[in-house]
């Protein structure tokens, strides 16, 4: 579900790539502080982001200090250290991960739901403290995620309707990084509008799985994908969604232009103009090529 | 009252020229038409008075003339009520009121109304099929075919708005994602050139 959501490194300054990357590690940390060290497992770029943006409409600023990676201590890294924009990022990262893992479990037989179950009590664990640290969030992501199982229970061939849970848990977790009013507004867009696209990439690039396993997917059932579809038909239900992905990157791009922003903007705008646009391209190439 | 400069992000000592650059590429990205169906056109609209001002006022402080006004989104229509509900955003009222329309009297406004309101809502899909239904079934409405071709383009290109490259936030250069610049074309010709002397002839006689 993760990861969608990631800077176009070719179209970055160096000193960009190295902020970036130094709230990268510095989430990574926090993982580490909050959660303890399995917690770095998490770590991805979607929360990055998230954290990019609250530096960026919070006017708080970032203190880098050098280090070493943790996943590979020969190597030095500039990370940013601790503070309450990186701690909001991994607590809502642990709940999403949480409610992840719980999805899966349902969606999963066999041996892999059972791996998947051996995962749950470290995984509980941070959930639990992370939820006690944010209410307000686990509140919102709970109302929604169950939202979310209903609707896949019922097997909507709606794409807009599938998508909508997962907008408004985005759009409401981004409407927290502000507390000024007319903010809130533009990152609650922002937020539905990032949400819509994590989510439908999510199921477009599984869309092959989900057709072979008969599992819930709103790209399958809207348009009326079996194993038997032939390869024409896949690639138009391809490019309807490409269609559908890149007008939610406008209008986040959209939204994005209303937004006060005091730091960070360059990358923000990388993340939202080009690197989304290349996860679709990305997620497409990979369907097409193997015909 | 703020920096007029500052709000058009230019020098106080840029050009006329300078000023009226920025002020149009600013006045194109908060263009009323851009955020037609979205939730945010209040601030869009209020960025745009901003702009306007800030021109106005800087033209003003430098020879004393007046700036220039913009068109809000609106017309007048069957459905006049329901519109002005979407325009003050009061998007819930305004789809109970259209979907209490009976199927039979659903013309081409009733399905632009919708899919107004469904792309505020970030229905996407949805108004993208209710919105190209409301340009077949009345295809010389001006305002439905620039709704369709905003929609088109960004669901072709994944960036906002029609036309000039978009110049969003600070250090982002749009003009080396494609197009082709003066370098490209002097590279171009001398290639040019150079293939047809291997064959023999002369494409640019200097070189």
């Amino acid at each position: 579900m993760f990861g969608y959501i990631k800077p176009f490194k070719p179209q970055m300054r160096m000193c960009e790539y190295e902020m970036y990357k130094g709230v990268y590690c510095g989430l990574c940390g926090q993982l580490g502080k909050s959660f303890g060290a399995m917690a770095r497992v998490t770590l991805s770029y979607d929360f990055t982001f998230l954290c990019i943006l609250h530096y960026g409409v919070s006017g708080q600023r970032p203190s880098f200090s050098k280090g070493r990676c943790y996943m590979n201590p020969l190597k030095k890294i500039t990370g940013v250290e601790a503070d309450p924009v990186l701690s909001f990022g991994a607590d809502t990262a642990a709940i999403m991960i949480y409610y992840k893992l719980l999805d899966n479990m349902q969606d999963e037989k066999g041996i892999r739901r059972l791996s998947w179950s051996a995962l749950r009590p470290v995984v509980h664990g941070a959930f639990q403290k992370a939820a006690a640290r944010q209410p307000e969030c686990a509140a919102l992501i709970a109302s929604y995620m169950e939202q979310q199982g209903a609707l896949e229970q019922a097997r909507t061939a709606s794409v807009d309707a599938a998508c909508e849970p997962t907008a408004r848990v985005m759009a409401g977790i981004c409407r927290l990084l502000s507390r000024e009013g007319e903010q809130q507004r533009v990152l609650e867009r922002l937020g539905y509008c990032m949400g819509r696209f994590i989510y439908l990439c999510d199921a477009l690039d599984d869309l092959e799985d989900d057709i072979a396993a008969k599992g819930y997917n709103p790209y399958a059932l809207r348009y009326e994908l079996t194993p038997h579809s032939t390869g024409e038909e896949r690639k138009r239900v391809h490019s309807l969604a490409r269609e559908s992905l890149y007008d939610s990157i406008a209008e986040a791009a959209k939204a994005y232009q209303l937004l006060e922003v005091t730091a960070f903007a360059p990358i923000a705008s990388n993340v939202l103009l080009l690197g989304m646009r290349a996860s679709v391209d990305e997620i497409l190439s990979g369907k097409e090529s193997p015909q | 009252m703020t920096d007029p400069y500052k709000a058009l992000g230019v020098s106080p000592d840029a050009s006329d020229a300078e000023v009226k650059k920025a002020y149009r590429e600013l006045a194109r990205k908060y263009h009323p038409d851009s955020y037609a169906g979205n939730p945010l056109s209040d601030l869009a609209a209020e960025k745009m008075k901003e702009i306007n001002e800030a021109y106005d006022q800087v033209m003003a402080m430098r020879r004393g003339g007046a700036g220039a006004a913009e068109a809000p989104f609106g017309g007048g229509s069957q459905f006049s009520d329901i519109r002005r509900l979407i325009n003050m955003n009061r998007v819930t009222q305004a789809e109970e009121l259209l979907d209490g329309v009976p199927p039979q009297s659903r013309d081409a406004e009733w399905y632009f109304l919708k899919g107004t309101i469904q792309h505020t809502r970030g229905w996407l899909d949805d108004a993208f099929e209710n919105i190209s239904r409301a340009c077949s079934m009345n295809p010389n409405n001006a305002e439905y075919r620039a709704a369709l071709n905003q929609l088109q383009w960004q669901r072709q290109t994944g960036r906002p708005r029609p036309g000039q490259g978009v110049n969003m936030g600070q250090g982002m250069n749009p003009g080396c994602l494609g197009g082709c610049s003066m370098c490209d074309i002097c590279t171009t010709l001398y290639c040019a050139d150079c293939c047809c002397e291997c064959m023999g002839g002369d494409f640019i006689r200097c070189c």
